[in-house]
């Protein structure tokens, strides 16, 4: 798998993270950490992706159902009856 | 601007309840209806609580987990009936200490209203919102607790109630 420089622009308060993590050991430059940072946003956005298309599946599901593939039997009942508990 | 409360989505989505067609109705029926973070977490908490369902969509959208479903849900439902989540900002200074202007606001409405904490917690979203500039008007409810005391409501924060009735009442 091949590799590219990309340059970007960190606010003062990230890079004295970065520098901090480094000088603690926790990484082993500012490149490892920021590398590290971004594959753990990069897994984050990818939920984030996954549930947008749930979404769009479930809007599909509506249209082959013919109805909200949502349901939630006694559900109502059990809320309010939370609330009178609460 | 219509506030929804948790009720009526739960009840536009429980085949067993005589009020899910005017639930649906009034949710398709009205613009410019906004939520709460409260109404976000009742219904993660609702859905939580019907595992077999949540399990069974999780299965058909082919998640990982049911926290993945229960956020796909939420994010369909919101987007279905149109409905505006609406980010609720600001602390205050309190004989307590600093509190949540929700939470703050629930104990000063507790002085004019009788009511359980859920339903407090609620008014207490609208007026935060309120104070943040919106123009809610209108509460749209199935808990008949708010009905009770709509007269109050209307003097304390000039909203009125839109309560959902079954249909064979």
């Amino acid at each position: 798998m091949g590799s590219k420089v990309v340059s970007v622009r960190l606010d003062d308060e990230l890079l004295k993270l970065v520098d901090e993590l480094v000088r603690l050991g926790v990484y082993g430059s500012r490149s490892e950490a920021l590398r590290d940072f971004i594959r753990i946003g990069a897994r984050y956005a990818r939920q984030i992706q996954m549930v947008a298309e749930a979404v769009n599946k479930l809007f599909e599901l509506e249209k082959e159902e013919g109805d909200i593939p949502v349901r939630l039997e006694g559900a109502l009942r059990q809320l309010l009856g939370e609330r009178e508990r609460f | 601007m219509i506030y929804v409360d948790t009720s009526v989505i739960v009840a536009a989505l429980d085949p067993t309840d005589p009020r899910r067609e005017e639930a649906r109705k009034a949710l398709e029926f009205h613009d410019n209806k906004i939520v709460s973070e409260l109404v976000i977490a009742e219904l993660a908490s609702v859905l939580a609580r019907q595992y077999k369902v949540l399990i069974s969509i999780k299965d058909k959208l082919g998640l990982d987990d049911h926290m993945m479903a229960s956020m796909a849900i939420i994010l369909y439902i919101l987007k279905r009936f149109n409905l505006k989540y609406i980010v609720v900002r600001g602390f205050s200074r309190t004989l307590f200490g600093k509190l949540y202007n929700p939470m703050r606001y629930a104990i000063e409405l507790t002085e004019g209203l009788r009511l359980k904490t859920l339903d407090l917690l609620h008014l207490a979203y609208i007026k935060a919102m309120k104070e943040q500039g919106l123009l809610i008007n209108t509460l749209l409810t199935a808990d008949t607790d708010f009905k009770n005391v709509e007269k109050d409501l209307q003097e304390l924060l000039r909203v009125s109630i839109e309560l959902l009735t079954p249909v064979s009442q």
